[in-house]
């Protein structure tokens, strides 16, 4: 097969074949994880369980979807099934810590006082190690699930889709030590308004994990959609549901009384403040700030496809998702959660 | 940081795995079954006979007793019939799963000392007549602002890297108020029933101070700029030093129920049953307040929009309650709200 190499396993000697971008390969009878260009073991290989199956992910993914603003109350029954894949998505971990200094002077000649001090920087990088999957962008800076991890199992080369490690670890401890850097630059632009200089960057390689994660595509009436769910938590990571014809017209009732309440906030000021013709500009400069806040309900009122994701803390998922959804160019992202 | 008093466990630390990947297996002390240990274990529990082993992770973890499942439950219950939209349906809300977990974290007693030199803005209007005609003028200077103190205090930090749950966050602002006195060594602590495993640090005591550094002294930036209302800050030392800290595991319960089908989270706190954060339903209470609310601003923010050509500062207001509006409108289309 084209794009494809021979590889003997070091372990067991069993052949199999890999793409040749893959930097990092997995033995696919024996589970042995070796580098490709020397062969040595890589035992920092870890992945997360598999906690919630096929039909309870999928379940938990209707109960999920239920909740959001526009759902079909009968989503859960209604819906099919059409397709339900486990992706293992391996993602390198490394540590990293950065050290600057700021040297900043004030006054001139003989008047001039330096002061100097170190900023530092600590944080683990996750760096995926594989960008073939097409939901790779929302997955990017996905944080892990409070369960945890196992040492890597041959057996779970068959539970799923195993993707192999194409960026390699030399490559993951780069990206992380040039992103411990921006993040030292951020903190010293905030703090330092001299001379700033970056001393020293340490990285320490943590290890591989395969993280487990649910894609479904289902079908409610004529419209399919997809879905991703983390395995290990049941958290909702992505999802696609049709918003009905009567919420899309709540919205658009809301959008047109903020329009006129604008209006006519915009067209009493004026009248308080200048003429009658006044009034009518300001109406009308009333109704654009109407217009203006009621954006999240004109968005909804055109949507007939939400994609949305379960939040537990900040905005990441959603701000992920949005990302994904601008290159797609379809559709707008919800703002439920 | 002291080493460890704690028994030691008979087959720990878990070494990586065996060439051929698989995860070495351990024999249970008491009924010699296989044991599975993980990375991340540090109570692990014999599957047949129920035997719980502690896997000494060679420093002295604490741990803050937990609640019951049953005193959780007790209060979720009370907590649904006390709230004031949910309270009406209690009879549609079913318990879905209840899952108990031990976040680990690290409690820093440290104190720090810094120094900044910083600007800051200042705006004074005044009203001047020129030519009889009363104008408004507005003057900007900057001030130039110094000062040094020092602070201590307590942080916690999460133990493991790279997570997310619902709850952690709130409950590591309850850690930095614990009495550390109330826990009990990890070795010594009476696992309840229901405790399959308990996971232990990823993030090992050595890197606690460089993370420490880190964090405390961002923090302190933002406080420093926020006390003296700064713009800019020229320059910002930070020295902390961490005076002590202790490895402790400090429970949560994350209760998901299921109301009309759909199902939503509540996580408490396993120290003392306190609600962290819930995820709720948006009923018709709330649905009310927000569009009403995000009517109430239309209104207001366009109205001010007249007076904003004879006083400049109204546009301001205008566009802040603009934004306001729409931050209501998409609470109030969001189909969830959470309540802490």
């Amino acid at each position: 097969m084209s794009g494809e190499a021979m590889l003997k396993c070091p372990y067991c000697g069993s052949e199999f074949r890999v793409p040749h971008a893959v930097s990092v390969a997995t033995c696919p009878y024996c589970g042995y994880t070796f580098k490709v260009s020397t062969g040595e073991a890589i035992t920092e290989h870890y992945y997360f369980k598999v906690v919630f199956s096929s039909s309870s992910a999928f379940d938990r993914l209707l109960r999920f979807i239920l909740r959001n603003y526009g759902a079909p109350s009968d989503f859960h029954t209604a819906t099919e099934l059409r397709k339900a894949l486990l992706h293992y998505v391996p993602i390198h971990a490394v540590h990293a810590e950065a050290t600057g200094e700021c040297i900043y002077t004030e006054g001139v000649w003989f008047w001039s006082k330096s002061y100097e001090g170190d900023f530092y920087e600590v944080g683990d990088y996750f760096i995926l190690a594989n960008r073939e999957p097409w939901f790779s962008h929302i997955v990017e800076n996905y944080r892990f699930s409070l369960r945890g991890r196992e040492y890597f199992k041959p057996k779970m080369l068959r539970m799923g889709r195993y993707y192999n490690i194409m960026v390699s670890k030399e490559d993951a401890i780069k990206a992380a030590s040039d992103a411990v850097v921006r993040d030292l630059m951020k903190d010293l632009n905030t703090g330092c308004n001299g001379n700033k200089v970056v001393k020293d960057v340490k990285t320490e390689y943590l290890g591989v994990t395969h993280y487990p994660i649910w894609e479904f595509t289902y079908r409610y009436g004529n419209v399919e959609m997809k879905a991703l769910v983390d395995a290990s938590s049941g958290r909702v990571i992505y999802a696609e549901y049709p918003q009905t014809l009567k919420a899309r017209e709540e919205a658009g009732l809301i959008a047109g009384a903020l329009i006129g309440i604008g209006a006519v906030g915009g067209g009493i000021g004026g009248l308080v403040t200048a003429s009658g013709l006044m009034a009518a500009v300001m109406a009308g400069a009333g109704a654009i700030v109407g217009l203006i806040a009621a954006l999240p309900a004109i968005k909804r009122a055109f949507e007939r496809v939400v994609k949305t994701s379960e939040r537990v803390e900040d905005w990441n998922l959603l701000l992920k998702a949005g990302k994904l959804l601008e290159e797609e160019g379809v559709f707008s992202i919800t703002l439920g959660y | 940081m002291s080493q460890s008093t704690g028994i030691p466990y008979s087959a720990v630390p878990p070494s990586p795995p065996s060439p051929s990947g698989e995860a070495e297996v351990f024999k249970c002390p008491n009924c010699g079954a296989p044991i599975e240990v993980t990375p991340d274990s540090l109570v692990v529990k014999c599957r047949y006979c129920g035997y719980i082993e502690y896997c000494d992770p060679g420093y002295d973890v604490f741990v803050f007793p937990s609640l019951s499942r049953e005193e959780i439950t007790r209060r979720f219950w009370d907590r649904m019939r006390a709230d004031s939209d949910l309270g009406k349906y209690v009879n549609k809300i079913g318990i879905d799963s209840i899952t108990n977990i031990f976040v680990p974290f690290y409690v820093v007693d440290y104190d720090a000392q810094y120094f900044f030199v910083g600007e800051r803005k200042e705006t004074r209007t005044r009203t001047v007549n020129i030519g009889g005609r009363v104008v408004t003028q507005t003057e900007v200077r900057v001030v130039k602002v110094r000062d040094s103190g020092s602070v201590s205090g307590v942080d916690a930090i999460l133990g493991r890297r790279h997570i997310e749950e619902l709850g952690v966050k709130e409950l590591s602002t309850q850690v930095k108020q614990l009495d550390i006195s109330a826990a009990v060594h990890a070795s010594k602590y009476k696992w309840g029933k229901e405790v399959h495993a308990v996971m232990g640090f990823d993030i090992e005591p050595k890197e606690v101070n460089a993370i420490a550094r880190d964090v405390i002294a961002e923090r302190l930036k933002v406080w420093v700029k926020r006390k003296y209302r700064l713009d800019r800050l020229n320059v910002y030392l930070c020295r902390v030093n961490v005076k002590d800290f202790k490895a402790v595991l400090v429970p949560i319960y994350i209760i998901t129920y299921k109301f009309r089908n759909a199902i939503y989270s509540i996580a408490f706190s396993g120290v003392d049953g306190r609600q962290l954060v819930a995820i709720e339903p948006v009923l018709t209470k709330h649905l009310v307040m927000y569009l009403g609310g995000a009517a109430a601003t239309t209104f207001v923010a366009s109205l001010a929009l007249p007076f904003a050509f004879r006083w400049g500062h109204l546009i301001f207001l205008s566009v802040a309650l603009m934004i306001g509006a729409g931050y209501l409108v998409s609470r109030a289309l969001g189909g969830v709200r959470f309540e802490r």
